[in-house]
């Protein structure tokens, strides 16, 4: 195989710790676990919009679930583009200098601000 | 006159510019007309005409005090998701509605550089979530060989626009198929470089690791010529290759050539559910790239079929993550609520259409504790095992062709209320993502669809990492065996 394999001390490691799930433990999901991942998400929904988009994103992850027939045993996940177009590169991301190269924007980047108040982002109130 | 004007190549259009044929200024002025008058396409998100005339009477005044500069002059269409410095840039969002970028995206800074012009900025699907158009805040994007019909996408107002002559050329961004999908339903040339051969600097984030940069032309040596200038390594991307850049323009005329050229056909792609007529076009090409002496093998990509849904694990979970910005505090819309998390959940409610939202949500859950090593980590062996099998194919032949897509244009709304059917239009596009290969789709001619209406299909080669050259090469030899193939100029 021409794929990289793991090597043998990191293999099935997914089948340690107990924290791995098998998809078709979860097959269909609940509405309290839908509005649970909204909430995560940072989206509200009205009730029905959220029975709605249950019914699509049920039919996504049946969709997906297709993978787990994949003969991936000892395959290493792909954690980066680089190991394919770049090895070279690979274990070393390369780095900018840690110098300033802009000037000072606020202005210009404070101008797609919803709210500023004398040079300020106006943000809600967190603290009581 | 016009008409003339308009339905010239980036190449020619230079050339009469070069030869003082015509200026800049006029043919601004013919493109930002002629947008105008085809709205009903809704091709552009955003014109300024001021702006655009300028630029062009600028690329006119250097070009009287005989400075040169390779674009010198030449109207293009920006995919609105390429952040320009105090231009409107959406992303076709609501999110971003009224969002002006204090900085210029490093592909549209080195476009402007090389002395081209800022005519529109295109519409797409939103965050360039969608293979259809269908998916902006600003409306969908009609096909120009039939109103009523996606040009598809994401990239679809840059596709429609050049599909139309509204603009000599356009930028494009492709992270599962979003530049070479919509190439092959206008019947134009897209191509998606390597992975990294572009800087992604200032592109609006969708799924970093698959996002690159590329071009809709309506020829190869016109796409080959524009890769040149977007192209090279750029120190604010750390994935943008130090490599040098290849005159792909200049070398066209010399190795359009295909004699000794294996080609692959991937047998996976030649499957049930890829429309006949389109399968008759490509094998019809592939022949007579046979005739032209190159050799056809057949070659195996075995991971093929779990491409698309492990791409549905791994995109929508980058996105999920890139899109965690959007909080609506420092820029873009702001829904207040009682609280700071309501008032975070009120924005990106308000501001994201629905594609935009199933995705964050799918992303979140298949990175969720507990989940993320059944989905997302064994989505990334797949992503291993798709690019294992171009590898090995490509130690078999020199380029492989392929359907660009499976169906013709289909209609608007037809395959709107089913998530999961679109997303398999993109089943020959996203495996080459996957692996950052670089691919281009290339018009092999038009057939008739069953409604008795006109429309072109593309073929999609793919190249090794980093041989943009050979897809040039065998695209350009494909169009002199072709011959000439144009969209037709609605008046």
């Amino acid at each position: 195989m021409l794929c990289p394999t793991l090597p043998p001390n990191q293999r099935q490691v997914n089948a340690g710790k107990g924290a791995a799930k098998r998809m078709t433990e979860h097959a269909t999901l609940s509405t309290a676990q839908l509005q649970k991942l909204a909430t995560l998400s940072r989206l509200s929904f009205t009730p029905e919009a959220l029975k709605a988009f249950g019914t699509e994103f049920q039919n996504i992850l049946n969709f997906v679930t297709k993978i787990q027939s994949a003969p991936t045993a000892n395959v290493a996940p792909l954690t980066s583009m680089l190991a394919l177009t770049q090895p070279e590169m690979a274990s070393h991301t390369p780095e900018r200098p840690d110098v300033v190269t802009e000037p000072n924007q606020r202005e210009a980047l404070q101008a797609s601000a919803p709210s500023t108040e004398m040079g300020f982002f106006v943000v809600p109130k967190i603290v009581e | 006159m016009t008409q003339d004007l308009l339905t010239l190549t980036a190449t020619q259009a230079l050339t009469g510019l070069q030869t003082k044929q015509f200026s800049s200024v006029e043919l601004t002025q013919a493109c930002l007309t002629r947008l105008e008058a085809r709205t009903h396409l809704n091709t552009a998100i955003t014109v300024d005409a001021t702006h655009a005339l300028t630029m062009a009477k600028i690329a006119d005044d250097k070009r009287a005090k005989g400075e040169q500069a390779p674009l010198l002059g030449l109207p293009l269409g920006i995919k609105d998701l390429f952040c320009t410095q105090g231009l409107r840039t959406t992303a076709a969002s609501q999110f971003l509605n009224n969002f002006v970028p204090a900085y210029e995206s490093t592909v549209t800074r080195k476009l402007w550089d090389s002395g081209a012009v800022c005519v529109a900025k295109l519409n797409m699907d939103e965050f360039a979530m969608g293979g259809s158009g269908e998916n902006s805040a600003f409306g969908a994007t009609h096909n120009p060989w039939a109103a009523g019909y996606v040009p598809g996408g994401s990239s679809s107002g840059s596709a429609a626009a050049v599909a139309d002559y509204q603009v000599f050329a356009a930028t494009g961004s492709d992270t599962g198929g979003s530049i070479r999908q919509p190439a092959a339903f206008t019947g134009l040339v897209g191509i998606k470089p390597t992975y990294g051969r572009c800087s992604r600097w200032g592109m609006v984030a969708f799924a970093s690791s698959l996002d690159q940069a590329g071009l809709f032309a309506r020829t190869t040596a016109d796409a080959a010529l524009l890769l040149e200038t977007i192209a090279g390594h750029d120190p604010m991307d750390s994935t943008s290759a130090n490599l040098p850049v290849p005159q792909w323009s200049s070398n066209l005329s010399t190795e359009s050539n295909v004699k000794g050229l294996k080609i692959g056909l991937p047998k996976q792609y030649f499957i049930a559910g890829l429309d006949p007529q389109v399968a008759a076009q490509v094998q019809g090409m592939a022949k007579q790239l046979a005739a032209a002496g190159a050799e056809i093998i057949d070659v195996d990509l075995p991971h093929t079929e779990y491409a698309v849904a492990a791409y549905y694990v791994f995109a929508p979970a980058e996105a999920a993550s890139n899109l965690a910005r959007y909080d609506g505090l420092r820029f873009g819309v702001r829904v207040p609520g009682a609280t700071l998390a309501e008032t975070y959940a009120n924005s990106r409610s308000h501001g994201f259409g629905p594609e935009v939202q199933r995705r964050i949500m799918i992303g979140n859950y298949v990175l969720s504790s507990g989940y993320y090593d059944a989905y997302y980590t064994q989505a990334m062996r797949v992503r291993q095992l798709v690019a294992a099998d171009f590898t090995a194919a490509f130690q078999q032949v020199d380029v492989i062709l392929a359907p660009t897509a499976p169906s013709l244009p289909f209609k608007l709304g037809e395959k709107a209320a089913d998530p999961v059917a679109l997303y398999l239009e993109d089943a020959f596009t996203i495996p080459v993502s996957a692996a950052g290969l670089p691919a281009l789709s290339v018009p092999t001619g038009t057939v008739t669809n069953a409604a008795g209406v006109l429309l072109p299909v593309g073929a999609q080669l793919i190249a090794p990492h980093w041989q943009e050259q050979r897809l040039f090469q065998v695209a350009h030899a494909w169009e002199q065996l072709r011959g000439p193939f144009t969209p037709p100029f609605q008046a």
